[in-house]
């Protein structure tokens, strides 16, 4: 089988050229479906990520053993100045900075809320978490604010605080003792999330204090890495620096270790994609079938001419594969331009969901902003391509058996 | 000897016989015919002979080979370097052109493009049909077709060419061009011919007809004829035949 078989198989699929054309839209508009929505929820999911990264965990999060699972205030890293020092020396760590959680009471003379007291080093903060630009009002701890306090804008609306309010924090500090401090209102952050009302900032010493906790202590050292590929090494290292176990003061987590939650909706949403395409490609692929076998019923007198002047059920075969190979590399080329376009359309032009509920998606207490701006991924292309392929050759098992069943004689009566 | 035929029956079913004990010989360089009327079993010697259906008893002999003793692709492998089909209704492949359609045995065997154009195109000429080779066999009168369909045949220079009612659908015109071809070749490249036909020019045109009647053979020695000679047209059968030939006429 040489080029002249490819040219005829080329030949013959473009007999009947609506049945073509109409498979080829199928199967290319399967394919742009499919490389655009994993173009977009590649996209998506990696925006939810960053999103979960530069609000809340960083790339790793260096706490006391435990501290993540049960979230005790009491679980804190009693002086992790070395853990800094061996950061400061990393050269694939970006920033870092320490945080002290305190969960209590905060209320002004209109109202109270049971809130997350963040205590964070301001200015390292700025260059972990994306808090700092988020700020509607007033300043992010530059001001001369004695005791500054920045609330969430919800959270500020129920204490009916503006800036210069008096709040009242008040919790329970890790020796048991009754912590309360007076803060003053000196800005109002909006993220359109869950923290909007149920988080505030202050600086890590006056979350220290407010705790009676130590000059150097810290429940959470976020940490975030100049290109997230360093991840597994930096995490290793640390490990083999500072070891790993209970009895240990340090544990090293990776975001997917503490977003646990967030990465099985990841993955659920992934299998029910791959789900869905198989869906699309198996009728993609039925429609080949069906366009093959036909075109094959329609040739039964002229296979009978070719086994009766020597060619072989074999080649006769091969070059029923081919037809369906060919008739699927078109629609596949088809999809993957259209997928190519509509994505770039998109990428420029952004995809938002939000028409598809009225809900705020919320993941994790942050909100994830239904627009996204879908990337070329040349392994989804690549991945769908295979699978219309691999599909296509084992439906097209249909008009093979049927080919490898003719008797040359009745194919050549055959009208 | 290119083909025999040896006590050969073809049963279909308990009521349906095509051939009984049907035993003929043929020698390389004949120009011969299968004569009779629809049904009585031309067709199905023409698909025995050429190993595209077998015997329920009996022995079929192509080119000193027991057909029963070739699988399939010894036999797919037979027809595609010594045997030559040429159909009642041409059967070229729609979508190739002339040429493209000539050149098909000639790409089963791997043949290189370059010679196999060379050689289809020679084919062609033989055939009397060198300039339509850029055409689609839609653009093709039935004769051209056919002319084509010998083309293709012979292309492979065979040693023997079955033709099934090769001048059925073409006016007597066409007919005996197409005919005069034929005995070109059988003349000039000794192809053995074996045609199936009721149509009284290639019965007069064949030197030897076997006439087929109710499944069985029948033929008359005397009935072989002088050979066909170029130029002179076609000769006066034999008086055995001339009763046969008369009722075609009629």
């Amino acid at each position: 089988m040489d080029r002249y078989f490819l040219k005829l198989s080329w030949k013959n699929i473009w007999r009947n050229r609506r049945r073509t054309l109409l498979t080829i839209n199928a199967i290319g508009f399967g394919v742009m479906a499919l490389v655009a929505l994993y173009n977009y929820y590649d996209g998506f999911h990696d925006q939810v990520i960053q999103n979960v990264i530069r609000y809340q965990s960083g790339h790793l999060l260096v706490t006391a053993p435990d501290y993540h699972k049960r979230m005790a205030t009491q679980l804190f890293m009693k002086d992790p100045s070395e853990v800094d020092t061996w950061l400061s020396s990393r050269e694939e760590v970006k920033a870092f900075s320490h945080r002290v959680m305190v969960q209590g009471l905060v209320s002004t003379a209109q109202g109270s809320a049971n809130i997350v007291f963040a205590g964070i080093e301001p200015e390292r903060e700025k260059d972990v978490t994306r808090f700092s630009g988020n700020l509607i009002q007033g300043t992010y701890f530059n001001d001369d604010t004695e005791k500054p306090i920045v609330l969430g804008s919800e959270l500020a609306n129920l204490l009916q605080a503006s800036l210069g309010s008096k709040v009242v924090a008040l919790t329970q500090g890790v020796d048991g003792s009754i912590g309360n401090e007076l803060f003053y209102v000196s800005g109002i952050f909006e993220t359109h999330s869950d923290f909007d009302k149920n988080m505030a900032f202050v600086h890590i010493n006056d979350a220290r204090q407010l705790l009676s906790l130590g000059s150097q202590a810290s429940h959470q050292l976020a940490v975030v890495l100049k290109n997230e590929e360093g991840l597994e090494s930096v995490q290793q290292s640390f490990v083999s620096k500072f070891g790993s176990g209970p009895n240990l003061p340090f544990q090293i987590l990776n975001w997917k270790e503490v977003q646990k939650p967030l990465m099985a909706m990841i993955e659920l949403n992934q299998s029910a994609n791959r789900l869905l395409m198989f869906i699309i490609i198996f009728v993609a692929a039925l429609g080949i079938a069906n366009s093959i076998l036909m075109s094959i019923l329609e040739r039964t007198r002229e296979f009978g001419v070719m086994l009766a002047i020597g060619t072989t059920k074999k080649e006769v075969v091969k070059m029923v594969v081919m037809e369906t190979v060919l008739l699927s590399l078109v629609g596949v080329a088809l999809g993957n331009v259209l997928g190519f376009l509509v994505t770039e359309f998109f990428h420029h032009y952004g995809f938002d969901l939000a028409w598809l509920s009225s809900q705020k998606l919320v993941v994790q207490g942050t909100i994830i902003q239904t627009i996204s701006y879908p990337e070329i991924r040349w392994n989804n292309s690549l991945l769908v391509s295979l699978i219309v392929l691999v599909l296509s050759l084992v439906v097209s098992f249909i008009p093979i058996k049927h080919v490898s069943r003719l008797n040359p004689v009745n194919a050549l009566r055959a009208l | 000897m290119i083909l025999s035929f040896d006590q050969v029956s073809k049963q279909y079913s308990e009521l349906e016989t095509a051939i009984r004990q049907v035993s003929f010989e043929i020698e390389e360089g004949e120009f011969t015919a299968l004569a009779g009327p629809s049904g009585s079993g031309k067709s199905t010697i023409l698909n025995l002979a050429a190993g595209l259906d077998f015997p329920t008893s009996g022995t079929v002999t192509l080119l000193g080979q027991d057909l029963r003793a070739l699988d399939k692709i010894g036999l797919s492998h037979l027809r595609c370097n010594q045997v030559g089909f040429v159909f009642q209704s041409y059967n070229l492949f729609p979508v190739l052109t002339a040429l493209e359609n000539v050149e098909y045995p000639l790409a089963l065997k791997g043949v290189p493009p370059k010679e196999r154009r060379k050689l289809a195109e020679k084919a062609l000429e033989e055939a009397g049909c060198g300039t339509l080779g850029k055409r689609l066999p839609s653009e093709l009168s039935g004769g051209q077709q056919q002319r084509v369909a010998i083309a293709r045949a012979i292309v492979t220079t065979p040693k023997i060419v079955f033709a099934d009612e090769p001048t059925a659908n073409l006016d007597s015109k066409t007919a005996k061009m197409l005919l005069e071809v034929f005995k070109d070749l059988n003349t000039n490249k000794n192809i053995t011919f074996l045609f199936s036909s009721h149509d009284p020019l290639v019965l007069e045109t064949a030197e030897r007809i076997i006439q087929v009647a109710d499944g069985k053979v029948h033929e008359d020695p005397s009935n072989k004829q002088q050979p066909f000679i170029k130029g002179l047209g076609f000769r006066t059968p034999p008086q055995s035949l001339r009763s046969t030939l008369s009722y075609y006429h009629s």
